[in-house]
C-alpha cells in the first residue's frame, strides 16, 4: 500500500492527484491537503475583475470530484514537513493540527502573494487591487465599478495596471487585465474619462517575464515589444517599464527605475501583481533541526533537479528542472509554481541603489499542469522500483498566453501568444531561442473563442469528467 | 510614461480581426497548433536528452 500526499489543489496538484488516482491500485491512497475545498481557474479572474463574469464561474467544488475519484481530501494548511518521519503537519480551520503520513509527497502549493514586500500594496490594508485570488478579483471589480460611477459623472480617472514589486512575475495576467479594462470602458462609453497606464518591471515592453518573444509575421520576424507597442498604441495606453514599485500610499505609487531615479505616479485605481514567493512551509529533520534552507531557495521555492547557482548568462536549457524530484529526499517532488527555477528568463537588473528590477520566470497554467503530470508518473516509476524516467523542462515545454481583450462571442478579441519552448533553448534554436514554426502572436476574434474553449475545457478536465485525459494540460 | 504610436492597425487589419469566417479558419489553425504542440512536442529523442544530461 502506497500513500501519496499532495499539498495544494491548484493546476499542478489537481492534475497530479487525478493521474495518480487513475494509475494507482485500490489499496493505495491519494490524499490532497488544501486550505479551500474549491478549485480556481485563475485565467478567468481577469473577467471577474472587470465585472464581465460572475464570481462563481471560475470556481467549482472539489469535494464531489474527490468523492467520485476516490481521492481523500484534508482541508487545512500544510505548515511543516518531517521528511525523515515522512509526515506533514497540517493546520485545520479551527487551529487544530494533524500529522498526515506519506510515502511520496508532492508540494504543489503555488505562490505566496508577498504584498508585505511592497509597503501599501494589495487589498489587505493597502491601496491597490489584485486579481490573484477569487476574493481579490471580487474586491477589484467592486473598486473598479466605483471608478466607473465617477467617470459616468464626468470625472477624469487615472488607472495604473502592472507589477507591484521589482521582482514580480505573471505580467501576462496584468496585460490581460489592462486590455479587458480598456475594452470594458469603451463599452461603457467612458473610455475618454480614463488615462490608462502600464507600469512594470519588464526590461522592455512585451517581455512578459520570458525575455520577449519573436515570431514570424507577414514576411518579417516581429518582436513582442513591437507587438505590445502596437497594442498599446491602438488602445491609447501609456507605459513605463524597467521600474520597481517601492511603495504605495493613497493615490500615489512610488517607483524606482533602472537609472536609480525615484518617482511617483498618481492613481485613482491600480491593479498591481505582487511578488510571488514560495509558500512558507518549514522542513524539519529527525533531530528537530530546521532544514528549510536545504530544501528551498531563499524565496521559498522548492529545490528540485535544476542546475542552480549559475549566473544568468550561463543558465542554459539543461539547467531547467525536468523530473521535479528533490535532490535531498527522493520521495519529495514539487510541481507548478512551487518548484524553484534556476534563475530568471528575462535579463536581471540591479540599479545603483541596489534595487533588484527583474521579471521573475513565470510558471504558467500549462506548465503547472504538465509538471503535475510528470511528477505523478515519476512517482509511479518509483513505486515500481525505478528511477524517475519522465522528463519535461520549461526549455522543452510549450506555453500559451491568450490575453483576451473582450470575451464576447461575436465582438470579442484576444492577443494570442503561443511559444515553444517557454524558456528559450539557444542550443536547439540558436537564432531566437524558440521554434518559429510554432511561436506566433496575433490578435483577433479567434483568440476570444480559444480563451472561452480553454476555460470550459480546463474546468472539464480538472473536474475529472469522462474523457478528461484526452484534454492536454 | 510613454505614449506608444507605433504600428497602429489599419482599417483592413481591424476588419480581418473581426471577420468571422477568416477568424474561424484562424481558430482551427491556432487550436491545431496548440494541441499538436501539447500532445506531440517537437522533443529531442529520449537518448539525445539522456546524452545531453550526461555531457
Ligand atoms: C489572474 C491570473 C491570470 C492568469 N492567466 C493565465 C493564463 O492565461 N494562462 C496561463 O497559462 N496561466 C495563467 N495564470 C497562471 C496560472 O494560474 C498559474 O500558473 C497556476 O495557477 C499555477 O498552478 P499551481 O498549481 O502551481 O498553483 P495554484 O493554482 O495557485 O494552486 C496552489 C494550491 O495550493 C494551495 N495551498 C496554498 N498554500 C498551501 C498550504 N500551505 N498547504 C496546502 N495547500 C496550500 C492553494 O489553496 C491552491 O489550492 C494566471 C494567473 C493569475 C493569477
Amino acid at each position: 500500500m502506497t500513500r501519496v500526499v499532495i499539498l495544494g489543489a491548484g493546476f499542478a496538484g489537481q492534475t497530479a492527484a487525478l493521474y495518480l488516482r487513475k494509475e494507482l491500485g485500490k489499496d493505495d491512497t491519494v490524499t490532497v491537503v488544501a486550505p479551500f475545498s474549491y478549485f480556481t481557474y485563475y485565467p478567468s479572474l481577469v473577467w471577474v475583475g472587470v465585472g464581465r463574469m460572475s464570481e462563481d464561474r471560475p470556481i467549482f467544488d472539489l469535494e464531489p470530484v474527490y468523492k467520485r475519484h476516490g481521492i481523500q481530501f484534508k482541508k487545512g494548511w500544510a505548515r511543516e514537513v518531517y521528511p525523515d518521519q515522512q509526515e506533514v503537519m497540517m493546520e485545520k480551520e479551527n487551529g487544530e493540527t494533524e500529522r498526515v503520513p506519506y510515502d511520496y509527497l508532492v508540494n504543489a502549493t503555488g505562490p505566496y502573494l508577498n504584498f508585505e514586500g511592497t509597503p501599501g500594496l494589495g487589498p489587505h490594508g493597502g491601496y491597490t487591487q489584485s486579481i490573484c485570488t477569487i476574493g481579490h478579483a471580487k474586491q477589484c471589480r467592486d473598486a473598479y465599478l466605483e471608478q466607473i460611477q465617477r467617470m459616468e459623472k464626468g470625472e477624469q480617472v487615472n488607472i495604473v495596471i502592472g507589477t507591484g514589486h521589482g521582482m514580480s512575475t505573471c505580467q501576462g495576467a496584468a496585460l490581460e487585465y489592462i486590455t479587458n479594462l480598456h475594452r470594458d470602458l469603451l463599452r461603457r462609453k467612458v473610455r475618454d474619462k480614463a488615462k490608462i497606464m502600464w507600469l512594470s518591471n519588464e526590461p522592455r515592453l512585451g517581455d512578459l517575464g520570458v525575455g520577449g518573444i519573436s515570431a514570424r509575421s507577414r514576411g518579417y520576424i516581429m518582436d513582442s515589444e513591437t507587438f505590445a507597442k502596437s497594442l498599446y498604441a491602438e488602445q491609447d495606453i501609456y507605459y513605463q517599464t524597467q521600474s520597481a514599485v517601492t511603495g504605495v500610499e493613497q493615490g500615489k505609487i512610488h517607483w524606482e527605475n533602472y537609472e536609480g531615479e525615484q518617482g511617483e505616479t498618481e492613481f485613482d485605481f491600480a491593479m498591481l501583481i505582487p511578488q510571488f514567493k514560495g509558500r512558507p512551509i518549514r522542513y524539519v529533520d529527525a533531530e528537530g533541526n530546521d532544514i528549510t534552507g536545504k530544501m528551498t531557495n531563499p524565496l521559498g521555492f522548492t529545490l528540485v533537479d535544476g542546475g542552480y547557482g549559475k549566473p544568468w548568462g550561463e543558465i542554459n536549457d539543461k539547467d531547467w528542472p525536468s523530473t521535479y524530484q528533490s535532490p535531498v529526499y527522493k520521495n519529495i517532488f514539487a510541481a507548478g509554481i512551487a518548484f524553484a527555477p534556476p534563475g530568471s528568463i528575462s535579463k536581471p537588473f540591479v540599479n545603483k541603489n541596489g534595487t533588484n528590477i527583474t521579471s521573475v520566470a513565470p510558471r504558467t497554467g500549462m506548465a503547472s499542469g504538465i509538471t503535475g503530470k510528470i511528477v505523478a508518473y515519476n512517482i509511479l516509476d518509483m513505486i515500481q522500483g525505478k528511477e524517475p524516467t519522465h522528463r519535461e523542462a520549461l526549455s522543452g515545454m510549450p506555453g500559451a498566453c491568450i490575453a483576451s481583450i473582450d470575451k464576447s462571442t461575436w465582438n470579442g478579441s484576444a492577443a494570442t501568444i503561443i511559444m515553444y519552448p517557454v524558456a528559450p533553448n539557444f542550443r536547439r534554436y540558436p537564432e531566437y531561442g524558440r521554434d518559429l514554426n510554432i511561436t506566433s502572436m496575433e490578435i483577433g476574434l479567434a483568440g476570444a473563442w480559444m480563451k472561452r474553449l480553454l476555460h470550459t475545457g480546463f474546468i472539464y478536465k480538472m473536474k475529472g469528467l469522462p474523457g478528461w485525459t484526452m484534454i492536454p494540460e | 510614461m510613454i505614449q506608444a504610436n507605433e504600428m497602429k492597425p489599419t482599417k483592413s487589419t481591424l476588419f480581418w480581426r473581426g471577420f468571422v469566417l477568416y477568424q474561424f479558419i484562424r481558430f482551427i489553425a491556432l487550436m491545431t497548433k496548440i494541441l499538436k504542440t501539447a500532445m506531440f512536442p517537437p522533443h529531442e529523442k529520449h537518448d539525445e536528452v539522456v546524452a545531453k544530461r550526461t555531457e
